[in-house]
């Protein structure tokens, strides 16, 4: 040891170290971390504020602290407790307006339950059912109201790149268009005629730098800024830049209803590609798409090669817990568009827990036998499986395997989803890497499986089959 | 096998296999842009004898290693702390020899090993109240109650 050296610990170490470090942690850790002292504090900002969240009531807050707000990137909305209309529409007023004030160098915008939570909060699910078009048309206005805003910002078309937007609408029938809407709130509503007359557009399109999009919503009403977003019209700006995709259902509830008989409306019956419409536009850099197991049923799933030339890694969202029979209605066609993936190094099909009684795993697609092995297909294919059934678990591994994996790695996850007494979703993971591993996995048995039914916000438990 | 004669900071000299030096992308470069294996012994002016002895170990332990995964899989190695059981035992050092390594591994451009030392400090900070991190790492908490306030509430800001 040498005499005397400057003394070397946690707090005389680099920045770059620092953060790297704190890379290895999870938020609320390195939250604690910052709070021990003023140097830890200081040093930690860019990295706790990275992602923030913003209400109403924060942002006397934030305005008192520039420092805090240069660090932000992802700024996320939420607008959970919200009890009324205009309580709805103070929010994404203030919000809106607030996010490109407030934050410089604010790079991804999240959006959750943009325009809905406050039925969703107010309603039975049994009563959410029916669909109301007058609320249609007050959601997509919001829709429009919170881009229009945000699109007059400079940081909107130069700085976002990344913009994650979830919506889930439910209404009961005999709901009126509401009433309690302040001159304020109806003039913010009112400025998107403005905005977009000025910019001669029916819709709002998203900026033209965006890499990722992830929309995730009951797809069939799903309609994003300018009325239009199921057809994703406002993609088409930014179809050169989009690196990553996500359309998605939401989980669940979009289940319930169709499994309740409900189906989608004629005209996307008759055309299933208006679930994406994505026939006139090619997106060159798209390296991940992930979409919805309900595209597996479309009969232009032919198109997705095409669309996406550069896609690397597919996976598979299963809102609808019916991966499985979408994959045995149209097994020839998704191996086939697998197949026409030039460039494809990963896909991943997730397994989920219910609704799989009704699948007939007798047909002939998911005999064990291993189908025509695909080429080019290379790396990592996961799967997650959380089925209750042994034989299902088998014959996905199967189809994993000789369809998408046949000469490398295949990892498999098996998940069992747990609803603990603090309320959360623990998830316990077995991981194998080979076909031979796999089965004494499969082979044991399973404690009992504990799924929530969100219809009734009721726990049922299962026993798994050992 | 060839070897390299390093030269620590307090002027101790250490022979090693050049392939186990060559774990230091940073040595790696300069063999490489000397052509030759070299005479004489390379200075290593930040690293004192018993931390590049520490290093040094910990290279020849893992001279066989694969090269770290690509790019791809950076993710999923950032979220685990797992670290593996020989690893752990080098570890166990005094806290400014710990750093010291980190302090080497960056220096010497060692990332694995820069990755070990960093994973065994977060899990020093892993599950810990502010109180405890203080107490652990011997920090002063020079904030007064009120602004340790404020910093909770600001904290509610940010996402978990």
């Amino acid at each position: 040891m040498a005499s005397d050296p400057p003394a070397v610990s946690l707090t005389t170490l680099s920045t770059e170290l620092t953060f790297h470090i704190l890379s290895f942690l999870s938020p609320i850790e390195y939250k604690a971390f910052s709070s021990t002292s003023k140097t830890c504090r200081k040093a930690c900002i860019p990295i706790v504020f990275r992602r923030v969240r913003l209400y109403p009531e924060n942002i006397q807050l934030w305005q008192n602290n520039p420092a805090i707000c240069i660090a932000v990137r992802r700024v996320s909305f939420c607008p959970l407790y919200i009890k009324s209309e205009t309580e709805l529409m103070d929010y994404w007023r203030i919000c809106t307006n607030a996010v490109g004030l407030l934050f410089p160098n604010v790079t991804d915008l999240k959006l959750l339950y943009p325009s809905c939570s406050y039925y969703l909060q107010q309603r039975d699910v049994a009563e959410r059912d029916s669909f109301d078009d007058k609320l249609l048309q007050l959601d997509n206005r919001i829709f429009s109201a919170i881009f229009s805003t945000l699109s007059t910002f400079p940081f909107y078309e130069s700085q976002l790149r990344k913009l994650h937007i979830e919506t889930n609408r439910f209404w009961s029938a005999g709901e009126q268009y509401p009433s309690d809407i302040s001159t304020e709130n109806q003039e913010f509503l009112d400025s998107t005629n403005r905005v977009m007359a000025a910019k001669g557009l029916d819709h709002i399109p998203f900026p033209h730098m965006l890499e990722e999009v992830v929309l995730t919503a009951k797809l069939i009403y799903f309609t994003p800024p300018g009325y239009n977003l199921h057809n994703c019209v406002a993609l088409q700006n930014c179809m050169g830049s989009l690196r990553s995709f996500s359309l998605l259902g939401t989980p669940d509830h979009s289940t319930k209803r169709f499994s309740r008989g409900n189906r989608p409306k004629d005209e996307y019956i008759k055309n299933p590609i208006l679930w994406l419409n994505i026939s006139d536009y090619v997106y060159p850099n798209v390296t991940t798409l992930c979409i919805s197991s309900r595209f597996l049923t479309n009969e232009y799933i032919y198109e997705f090669p095409v669309r996406f030339p550069s896609l690397q890694e597919l996976r598979i969202h299963d809102p609808s817990s019916k991966v499985g029979s979408m994959i045995t209605e149209n097994f020839e066609e998704v191996t086939e568009m697998l197949r026409a993936f030039k460039g494809l190094r990963r896909a991943v099909i997730p397994w989920p827990l219910e609704d799989t009684n009704d699948i007939d795993w007798e047909k002939p697609g998911w005999d064990p036998a291993p189908p025509v092995p695909v080429e080019k297909i290379g790396k990592t294919a996961r799967a997650w499986f959380a089925d209750q059934s042994l034989v299902a678990l088998e014959r996905i591994a199967f189809w994993m395997w000789d369809v998408v994996e046949k000469e490398t790695r295949c990892e498999a996850v098996i998940s069992e989803r747990r609803f603990g007494v603090d309320g959360g979703v623990h998830v316990r993971k077995v991981t194998c890497t080979n076909r031979e591993e796999l089965f004494p996995i499969l082979g044991k048995g399973w404690d009992p499986i504990c799924w929530v039914d969100h219809s009734k916000r009721l726990a049922r438990t299962g026993m798994v089959i050992g | 096998m060839s070897q390299i004669i390093l030269l620590s900071s307090d002027n101790v000299e250490m022979k090693v296999d050049k392939e186990v030096a060559e774990r230091s992308i940073l040595i790696k470069n300069m063999l490489e842009d000397v052509g030759e294996t070299p005479d004489q012994a390379i200075p290593i002016p930040n690293v004192n004898e018993g931390v590049l002895r520490k290093v040094i170990e910990w290279c020849e332990h893992h001279r066989n290693d694969p090269p770290p995964p690509a790019d791809e899989d950076s993710d999923s190695r950032k979220k685990s702390t797992d670290i593996e059981e020989w690893d752990q035992k080098f570890m166990q050092v005094d806290q400014e020899m710990l750093f010291e390594i980190i302090l080497a591994a960056n220096y010497l451009d060692i990332k694995p090993l820069l990755d070990v030392g960093c994973k065994t400090v977060a899990n020093m900070i892993k599950g810990k109240s502010p109180e405890e991190i203080r107490k652990t790492f011997n920090i002063q908490n020079d904030f007064t109650p009120e602004e340790e306030d404020q910093i909770r509430r600001e904290n509610e800001w940010a996402e978990e």
